[in-house]
């Protein structure tokens, strides 16, 4: 699963949490389908870690722009 | 040679700064966010990881709010020249380095009118002659912490509350404080700061640093490519994207990480005093000889570690000269890239010649240099 970011730094932000977190995670370029033509980064987690990482998002002020399914760690 | 030129940049550096950059160079010197591949998100976690540290220093809450740029002056342009419009007043100080001065006066083309804080004697800003140049106009403040000649650090607190009780934007220039004096941005209400990496930070030149507290709009000076955003024709509206146009200095940036640690573990506290001591020491040692005068503050608490020395009767890029030949001491003479204060201390026409040891200067570095001026000026 991806949750795309607006930037590298935050991408690298979410990662630094949720490792922090106990939680698996690593930056990916946001494959084509959704990255409307733009750099575009994600970061990769498991479907499970999905609401307390958007918790995170949230607490580290990383907003979230959308969350790709079928894209498994 | 006794380095006592650190109030330009500091000399020398860390281990840790040697071994950040040469690790960065060997192993991981890609583009950060300029890609998704293991080196390029190593680069961006490095970055991240010196912005962080400096949030740590500096007691920001929000690391991204910290913009990675060129250097001191460099930051300075970028929030002068972002901020202010046309209309608006901006209130620097009659003691200020050109990286201030020169920026500020080129608003005037845009209609941006500057006020100067007259400085007292000792070359500091009060809050009271702030206070004195504050009009309806009034947009920002912009002053800097400690002089770069006389040494005297401004009340920035005190100066802090004033601006935030009105409504008034202050900025900080930390060129010769940030990593050597203590600096809280919250604490000092401190709504922009601009520091260089490679004085007190000890980092490596050609890598500084700007803060803009949430919910400040900047208008960015440079356009270009941020690896965010890039179906956009305008700038990413967030920081640090929107004031990061271009490939950043990511082996500057690495070697800061370290200056940065090495602050950090010895305590910016501890190194004001171990730097405040060598200043009294050296002040004492030549304050006595003939025809010398000290500029700044007589209270050495009120100092940064910058001792300038105005002579009399000799001409201080002929001791500096001396100084550098016979002796082996690095030091520097002249107005400093600062006019304004040369001239707040009466020394436009000779200059001075400004001592600035560092953290590893030593006691009897200091000792040798008093002796070599006395020395030299008993000819």
């Amino acid at each position: 699963m991806l949750l795309q970011v607006a930037s590298m730094t935050d991408a690298v932000r979410m990662k630094k949490k949720l490792r922090q977190m106990g939680m698996p995670s690593e930056v990916v370029q946001t494959p084509p389908r959704a990255r409307r033509g733009g750099c575009g980064y994600s970061v990769r987690i498991q479907e499970k870690a999905l609401q307390p990482a958007e918790t995170a998002a949230r607490e580290i002020g990383v907003r979230i722009l959308g969350v790709l399914k079928g894209e498994p760690l | 040679m006794i380095y006592l030129d650190n109030g330009a940049t500091s000399f020398p550096k860390p281990r840790s700064v040697h071994a950040e950059m040469a690790g960065c160079m060997e192993n991981y010197a890609a583009n950060a966010g300029r890609g998704a591949h293991k080196m390029s998100v190593q680069a961006a976690e490095k970055i991240w990881e010196t912005r962080v540290l400096l949030a740590k220093l500096f007691h920001i809450p929000s690391p991204e709010r910290i913009v990675f740029t060129q250097n001191c002056t460099d930051s300075i342009n970028i929030a002068l020249g972002g901020i202010p419009e046309s209309g608006d007043d901006l209130i620097i100080s009659d003691m200020e380095h050109n990286s201030v001065y020169r920026p500020s006066l080129a608003l005037s083309k845009e209609g941006v009118r500057t006020l100067f804080a007259r400085a007292g004697e000792d070359g500091t800003v009060s809050p009271e002659a702030v206070l004195r140049e504050i009009t309806p106009r009034t947009r920002m403040i912009c002053l800097q912490h400690a002089s770069n000649v006389g040494g005297g650090i401004n009340p920035i607190r005190e100066i802090g509350r004033l601006a935030r009780e009105r409504g008034i934007l202050f900025m900080v220039d930390a060129a010769q404080t940030a990593g050597c004096t203590s600096i809280d941005v919250e604490r000092d209400s401190i709504d922009i700061l601009a520091f260089p990496g490679h004085k007190g930070l000890l980092g490596p030149q050609g890598v500084g640093g700007l803060y803009i507290r949430e919910g400040i709009a900047i208008r960015p000076m440079r356009a270009g490519g941020t690896g965010s955003l890039s179906e956009s024709a305008e700038m990413p509206p967030f920081l640090p994207d929107r004031l990061e146009a271009g490939t950043v200095n990511l082996p500057g940036i690495a070697g800061l990480s370290g200056g940065v640690r090495f602050v950090l573990s010895k305590g910016v506290d501890r190194i004001e005093k171990y730097e405040r001591r060598l200043c009294e020491n050296f002040i004492r040692a030549v304050e006595t000889i003939p025809g010398v005068r000290v500029l700044g503050p007589e209270e050495h608490a009120r100092r940064v570690g910058v001792v300038s020395l105005a002579l009399e009767e000799r001409d201080v890029g002929e001791i500096a000269a001396v100084l550098d030949e016979k002796y082996g001491i690095a030091t520097r003479a002249g107005l400093h890239c600062a006019p304004l204060a040369a001239a707040r201390f009466g020394i436009l026409d000779k200059g001075s010649i400004r001592f600035s040891p560092g953290v590893f200067t030593t006691p009897r570095e200091m000792t040798y240099a008093a002796r070599a001026m006395r020395e030299i000026l008993s000819r």
